[in-house]
């Protein structure tokens, strides 16, 4: 046997990098070490990056005389890996505990040997590595770094018999672990690791015995998946069409989500084609429209001239008849006939104007394109017919607008910032006086002088304080007086039941009749008017 | 190697247990394996940190783990109830090694050697027996590790992220230290390297609980010592260093024995199981953790009502 292997190997580190297979081998080694690995062939700093091949001891374990395969997918350092692995129980040294083994794999990168192959060279190199570091079921050194190996003699074939690897997902892990009961001779492990390139798309790692023993402990844990794939069961194959069906299902979902898809785009295409077709139409007949008021106008606008220049005529010639003595009072009354003719003759034509341009701000509204309703709420039926036919200018006189209001609006703010102490008296006073002004309050009108203002909130407060439900109008008066003797006291103390009469305005239902006098029936007054100098 | 030449046939797993049967293994269930199945994946976040966690350091095959069934074994055989935390489940990994513990100690069945590069965490609620106010139920997360883990920080060399995720986080965490009777001496300075590293990370000596245990004392010929000078001297000699440390800070140290082994036909197995230092470190934790003994006598309120009633 020992003819057949190559020549001793070394630690990995010592020598340079070989290609892109790699021999690893590995084992526990209890105190202190414990689980090790180490790269015999292959790439010394991938060595640094890869996962352990250390077995998780609470969903499998190693018996007397059992070994274990697996394949397994990794994506380390930007690299895609596979490694076929191969477990064989052994104990540490001087420990009886269980869950220990020794092992070896050969890890690829990029691209995958034969099959045949790497079976072949997994197994020279594993009975290599028992006959020369194992006795009694014992591993006879304490590290990895100490096995004594020797190059499989097909080793170097290997980079002759390479394949790419099938379309494989290195980046998505599932860390879902499969584990299959089924016979691991030489020519069955050959199909179940080519099946298992795809079933790594699913499972992380796939690992195979043919040990009952084991099988039992790892369907007892029920950490892995564990399948059976012996005798009537067929459970790997089974995993196999599963996959397949599943990815067809994907792929018919796939291409009738782009069925769909197609569907959905000539829908929105025909919905949008239409929209612009009737905007066209729209817009057509708001041209024609405006075609018809512009040669309106052009008519209106000799009859304008006629009109004027005919009025003008008669002047001249009333002025005439006058410097040459005609009857004044007949000369007069002509003139005034006439003036009266001219001035309906003009009304007419003003009125029929604004006929015209309302009925074509009805017109655009049934446009109501965005920029139009945006122009709509301004209530410009001028501004809004030029905007319809499409006059640019308007556009400067939105920005005129725009920017005086936001001048306006600063200065406002500046004055409020600035004025904040009298802001709420003034404020208060000038609404108050254009209210005033608005509604022509007659009991308001009627005081001397006339109220410019109500009391802010403070003093309102103040006077709401001293207010009772149900006292009479003329006491809610005396209060207000009193609380209030220079805004209010001072100016109206003979005109207290004018008033009261102005308070009952400005506060609809604070008060109720009750025979002729006047009982509050609120707890508060919001409008109370008074005097504020400047 | 492929010399199993016989004919192989489908398993049959005893008639016990209903699951293990092979037509069990239908497509329908297997969709609900799938679903149930827990992955071992890279953690990386810490979910559930309102807990007290206790992180076993020591090399391969110190015992951290026999430590840790034995206490676990103590807890709920004679000090009260161990349950999982209502509304966290464990991982079926967690579960699996549970009831291994449970079973395999019974049976004098030592634990499995444990995987590197994974943190199995166990969360429990432990309800004391006793009744005292002072001495509330709590919650404990064991932090089961493998020892190759650990000796990677040898000189310089830094934890697998699995459990550098536990070191870094802001959790309480409780620290037992182990070393055997027989492999101390090879200890002494990984256990200081360890120390340095806890340092490093902002967790102060002064303030976090430490314990060493002296595991496999019963190598030494004995379950128990003759006097505290006995552990003290054999600390002194073969960890120096480490020994210089906990009188420096103050720290505890035990000796630990699970009792008699017996090796037989290439297998250890434990004749008598003795859980009397089990008790000492469990009621270590406990303490440390609350501030009460797990053993408290109550308050004197406490003691006159169960005198009375």
């Amino acid at each position: 046997m020992r003819g057949l292997f190559g020549k001793e190997l070394n630690q990995v580190s010592s020598r340079p990098m070989e290609n892109n297979v790699n021999l690893v081998a590995f084992g526990t080694f209890g105190n202190p070490s414990g689980f090790k690995q180490t790269f015999f062939i292959g790439n010394s700093e991938l060595a640094k990056h890869v996962r352990t091949f250390d077995l998780n001891t609470n969903a499998v374990k190693l018996f007397p005389n059992t070994n274990i395969y697996g394949i397994r997918k990794e994506y380390t350092g930007g690299q895609n890996i596979i490694s076929y692995s191969v477990y064989s129980f052994a104990k540490e040294q001087n420990s009886e505990r269980s869950g220990t083994f020794i092992g070896s794999s050969i890890l690829f990168v990029g691209s995958i040997a034969v099959e045949n192959i790497t079976i072949k060279t997994l197994n020279e190199f594993q009975e290599n590595l028992l006959n020369k570091n194992v006795k009694n079921d014992t591993i006879l050194v304490n590290d990895s770094k100490q096995f004594s190996v020797n190059k499989p003699s097909d080793f170097d074939k290997i980079k002759y018999n390479l394949k790419e690897i099938e379309v494989l997902d290195f980046m998505n892990n599932s860390n879902k672990v499969l584990f299959v009961y089924c016979e691991t001779k030489p020519d069955q492990l050959q199909f179940y690791f080519e099946q298992s390139i795809d079933l790594l798309n699913v499972y992380d790692s796939i690992f195979f015995t043919q040990s009952q023993e084991v099988a039992g402990f790892v369907a007892q844990r029920g950490i892995f998946k564990f399948i059976q794939n012996v005798g009537d069961k067929n459970e790997f194959e089974k995993e196999i069409q599963q996959l397949k069906l599943e990815r067809e299902i994907k792929i018919e979902n796939s291409i009738s989500d782009l069925q769909k898809e197609i569907m959905y785009l000539k829908e929105d295409k025909n919905k949008k084609i239409n929209e612009c077709r009737r905007k066209i139409a729209e817009y057509e007949r708001i041209d024609q429209n405006n075609d018809k008021i512009i040669k309106d106008f052009k008519k209106e606008l000799e009859k304008i001239e006629n009109i004027y220049i005919e009025f003008e005529n008669k002047i001249k010639k009333y002025s005439s008849q006058m410097k040459s003595g005609g009857v004044f009072g007949d000369i007069i009354k002509k003139y005034k006939e006439s003036k009266f003719d001219f001035l309906e003759s003009i009304r007419g034509i003003e009125e029929k104007k604004v006929i015209d341009i309302v009925s074509e701000a009805r017109v655009s509204n049934v446009v109501k394109s965005e920029a139009v309703l945006s122009m709509e709420k301004g209530n410009d039926c001028k501004y809004e017919s030029k905007r319809s036919v499409g006059d640019k200018s308007n556009k400067h006189v939105i920005r005129v607008d725009t920017f005086l209001l936001l001048v306006l609006w600063i200065s406002t703010l500046v004055y409020f910032i600035l004025f904040s102490e009298n802001a709420e008296h003034l404020e208060n006073r000038d609404e108050y006086a254009q209210e005033t002004t608005n509604t022509q309050v007659s009991a308001m009108s009627s005081l001397s002088p006339i109220p410019n203002a109500e009391l802010i909130e403070k003093d309102r407060r103040n006077v709401s304080k001293g207010l009772r439900y149900n006292i009479k109008l003329t006491e809610v008066v005396e209060l207000i007086f009193r609380k209030n003797p220079n805004q209010i006291g001072e100016y109206y103390t003979g005109q207290k039941e004018l008033y009261g009469k102005c308070l009952m305005e400005k506060n609809e239902h604070c008060f109720q009749d009750s025979i002729g006098t006047y009982f509050f029936v609120r707890d508060t007054l919001l409008h109370i008017p008074c005097i504020i100098v400047r | 190697m492929s010399t199993e030449n016989e004919e192989l046939n489908p398993l049959t797993f005893g008639n016990e247990d209903e699951s293990l049967k092979p037509l069990s293994f239908g497509p329908r269930n297997n969709e609900n394996i799938t679903d149930n199945y827990v992955p071992i994946g890279n953690v990386t976040d810490i979910k559930n940190k309102d807990s007290n966690f206790v992180f076993f350091f020591g090399t391969a095959e110190s015992g951290k783990s026999v430590i840790l069934s034995s206490m676990l074994y103590y807890l709920s055989s004679q000090a009260g109830v161990l349950r999982p935390v209502l509304g966290t489940p464990n991982t079926k990994e967690a579960q699996v090694l549970l009831s291994d513990f449970f079973e395999n100690i019974r049976k004098g069945i030592l634990p499995n050697r444990t995987t590197r590069d994974q943190v199995t965490r166990l969360d429990l609620v432990f309800e004391p027996n006793n009744k005292s106010k002072n001495v509330p139920p709590i919650n404990l997360t064991f932090l089961e590790t493998s020892g190759e883990n650990h000796n990677e920080i040898r000189r310089g060399g830094s934890y697998h992220s699995s459990i550098e995720l536990y070191l870094n986080a802001n959790i309480p965490l409780s620290f037992i230290i182990v070393t055997s009777y027989d492999n101390a001496h090879k200890d002494d300075t990984l256990i200081n390297e360890f120390f340095d590293e806890l340092q490093r990370k902002g967790k102060s000596l002064k303030s976090v609980n430490v314990i060493l245990v002296v595991s496999k004392w019963d190598k030494s010929g004995r379950l128990d010592v003759a006097n505290e000078n006995e552990l003290n001297s054999f600390i002194n000699e073969r960890l120096s260093r480490t020994s210089q440390r906990i009188d420096t800070y103050g720290l505890s140290k035990t000796y630990y024995t699970i009792g008699n082994i017996h090796n037989a036909n290439g297998s250890e197995k434990i004749t008598t199981l003795s859980l009397s230092t089990a008790e000492v470190l469990s009621k270590w934790l406990y303490e440390s953790i609350v501030g009460f003994p797990l053993d408290y006598e109550g308050t004197i309120w406490e003691r006159i009502k169960s005198s009375i009633f």
